[in-house]
């Protein structure tokens, strides 16, 4: 059982589809029909301990909802989930930081809010601010960093979060040239390191290139699970619908 | 303190970095950050005492409107800050899985510590002015508890039903103001008929407040059955609060 990271049983998603924000006041007095829009119905998949996995389909048709389930930012419908260890992703990088506190403030905060402990912090401090490359910019205030700067110390703290499984959605490529560079290097990096990813994208190269199984997902549910000969199918039918 | 339980103590050291973050960053854009904690109640004092003292008589008046208006100043930026927190902070609750109630309750946890500054004052006021009441006084502890518990309880329901119904804050904000007037702040219950006294026991914040000015002043008389009644209503409070946050918590992210 400790070699399955990811385990999904019967996952489906249920979202309520409102036209306007919803009010109280319109809960009580009208019983307007709601629609219903079921975003995954019933998923079911196991991940082994460092399995690269892609998933591929079009848009709309849940991936993000399935990566967003299994990072635990929001929760299934019916169904459980079970991930075995430390799970992170790229999204939001700089989500949560402060503009008034500074650099080094920051990274506390944010490795927290990510899971990490505040002697973890204390450790990697010094390599989280080299790769982030913010030099004398730590000790002040994040309003003063460029949006490239903040992006890169999002990066940063999460990718040195050492998580056992790396969520990636689209956001593979990221800050200007010389920095997309290294974060596609410590993306590799993981690549190698036996750890379990799951990557949504449309960049098919990238599947085929990095990852050894794919899924395709249809309208919510597992249209196929194989390896990564389906990237060439999906693109074939892609190209001739 | 020693925490066997390491899920608890990761909660208690989060909540504490973002109370420190609350408290810091409210420093760093105000040169005299402290200064405004212990003027802004100031001023509200003279004005209302001002006007008010032609109308209530209550031996010194100004002193008992500033122990009232501090728990207030509290409750009522505690309860319109956190309400639209869980909305605010959209991208973070969408970054990463954590404790999500930590957001309302650092900004409680932030304001509290401003009110104890606070709080610090006027004890230091009434020690200078040997006005202290002696044993009275270590009633504000017990008082300080209670007014921290109803306004996490409330901060959670409020903030996690805001989530999905937005016009949640423009009740919040009504509220606020007939609570204002609905809570003996400006007056104290010896003042109002005893006919209507009865209708106080509805507001759960009526015995904290009369606690506050019992503490501080000895001025005012506690009503024991007010007390409990107050005391249930809080805990249906901070039950429903829970209740509710634990339900909805899980799917906040659906609505933002």
């Amino acid at each position: 059982m400790d070699k399955i990271a990811i385990q999904l049983t019967n996952i489906s998603k249920k979202y309520v589809v409102h036209h306007e924000r919803p009010t109280l006041i319109d809960n009580i007095f009208s019983k307007k029909n709601k629609g219903e829009f079921w975003a995954l119905r019933n998923v079911n998949f196991r991940i082994p301990k460092g399995e690269k996995v892609g998933i591929i389909g079009p848009n709309g048709s849940g991936k993000t909802t399935l990566l967003k389930i299994i990072a635990g930012i929001t929760t299934p419908t019916t169904g459980s989930v079970i991930t075995n260890g430390k799970c992170v992703s790229l999204i939001e990088l700089e989500a949560g930081f402060h503009p008034d506190l500074t650099g080094e403030e920051n990274i506390y905060l944010n490795g927290l809010l990510i899971g990490m402990t505040t002697n973890e912090i204390k450790a990697k401090l010094k390599r989280i601010i080299d790769f982030a490359d913010i030099g004398e910019f730590i000790d002040t205030p994040m309003y003063t960093y460029s949006s490239g700067m903040k992006l890169r110390l999002g990066f940063s703290i999460t990718v040195h979060s050492d998580p056992e499984i790396l969520i990636l959605d689209e956001g593979i490529g990221i800050g200007d040239r010389d920095f997309q560079k290294k974060s596609q290097d410590k993306i590799q990096e993981f690549f190698k390191k036996g750890k379990t990813i799951l990557v949504v994208t449309h960049w098919l190269d990238f599947i085929e290139r990095n990852c050894n199984r794919v899924i395709v997902m249809k309208k919510g549910r597992i249209a196929q699970d194989g390896s990564k000969s389906l990237v060439a199918q999906y693109r074939k039918r892609l190209l001739h619908p | 303190m020693h925490i066997r339980s390491p899920a608890v103590k990761f909660y208690l050291v989060f909540l504490w970095a973002m109370t420190e973050k609350e408290i810091k960053a409210r420093y760093k854009k105000a040169v005299f950050g402290f200064l405004w904690v212990i003027l802004n109640p100031l001023l509200q004092m003279l004005i209302i005492g001002f006007i008010f003292s032609f109308f209530i008589k209550i031996p010194n008046y100004f002193v008992f409107l500033f122990t009232g208006l501090l728990p207030w100043g509290f409750v009522s930026l505690s309860l319109s800050k956190t309400t639209p927190s869980f909305v605010y902070e959209r991208t973070l609750l969408q970054k990463a899985k954590f404790h999500k109630s930590t957001i309302p309750i650092s900004i409680i946890l932030s304001n509290f510590f401003h009110l104890l500054v606070s709080l610090g004052f006027l004890i230091l006021f009434l020690v200078v002015a040997g006005k202290l009441p002696f044993p009275h006084i270590l009633l504000i502890i017990p008082t300080l508890i209670w007014l921290l518990a109803f306004t996490i309880g409330f901060s959670l329901l409020s903030s996690s039903l805001q989530v999905k119904f937005r016009d949640i804050n423009f009740f919040v904000q009504s509220l606020l103001m007939l609570l204002f007037y609905a809570t003996p702040i400006l007056y104290n219950l010896t003042l109002i008929p005893p006919d209507l006294r009865q209708a106080f026991a509805l507001n759960p914040l009526t015995s904290i407040f009369e606690l506050f000015h019992f503490a501080t002043l000895s001025q005012g008389t506690i009503n024991v059955q007010t007390l409990i009644v107050n005391a249930l209503m809080t805990f249906a409070i901070i039950a429903l609060g829970i209740l509710i946050y634990n339900r909805e918590s899980k799917n906040f992210v659906d609505w933002l």
